[in-house]
């Protein structure tokens, strides 16, 4: 019988992602290799370590883009409530060390409103929304509408 | 692969949304929609899920004929 409820991908959601993840493995390996190829041959379009980060976030777009679209981003029935408490608390904590740095709070006394540790948490709120608006948009191509 | 115009007509029939259908079998309204529209092949033991909750047979579903294959 099919799988467990709420627990897995259904079988053509794996396909996909098999198919896609299967897809972005061969391109971003190409990626990488031209960019090699590029620096011998005295082609240099950025530096060492952020033409590889771009490659990959290529990459990675490429494949979010892809499986949010067929639908095989979210499962069926995924409780979302945690997601939801963790993405309002990374909110909360951004917003309130934004703030202190802003408002030069606490500059004296406490490292945490440091430009990095923000970049940080940046980084990680931006991240959790990806992973939240793909999961809603997958979410509603799967079961919007009847037909 | 053609639509499978039985398999929508059953569910027609069983008056049950693709939705429906979908939860019962334990898969996503898309997959069944796919399934519908030929856009998908699914396995054997999909198929017989679906027949399960459609009180069909394998064959009066998924059996393809010059009638049916579209």
């Amino acid at each position: 019988m099919p799988s467990k409820k709420s627990l897995y991908f259904d079988e053509r959601q794996v396909e996909i992602r098999n198919k896609v993840g299967h897809q972005c493995f061969f391109i971003l390996y190409f990626l990488l290799m031209i960019d090699l190829l590029l620096a011998d041959y005295g082609v240099k379009w950025a530096a060492s370590p952020t033409s590889i980060v771009i490659v990959m976030l290529s990459c990675f777009g490429y494949y979010l883009i892809r499986i949010v679209w067929a639908g095989a981003y979210a499962r069926e029935r995924e409780n979302q409530k945690h997601v939801y408490l963790m993405l309002g608390l990374l909110a909360a904590i951004t917003t309130f060390i934004a703030i202190t740095k802003k408002t030069n709070l606490f500059k004296e006394s406490l490292n945490i409103s440091d430009g990095g540790f923000l970049r940080l948490l940046l980084f990680f709120f931006v991240f959790f929304t990806i992973v939240v608006v793909s999961n809603n948009i997958s979410r509603r191509k799967n079961n919007g509408g009847n037909e | 692969m053609g639509k499978n115009l039985r398999f929508k007509t059953a569910r027609a029939a069983k008056d049950m949304s693709q939705k429906e259908l979908a939860e019962l079998v334990s898969v996503t309204r898309q997959t069944i929609n796919a399934i519908e529209n030929g856009d998908y092949n699914p396995s054997i033991r999909l198929c017989i899920a679906i027949c399960k909750a459609l009180d069909k047979t394998l064959d009066q579903i998924f059996w393809e004929d010059e009638d049916n294959a579209k």
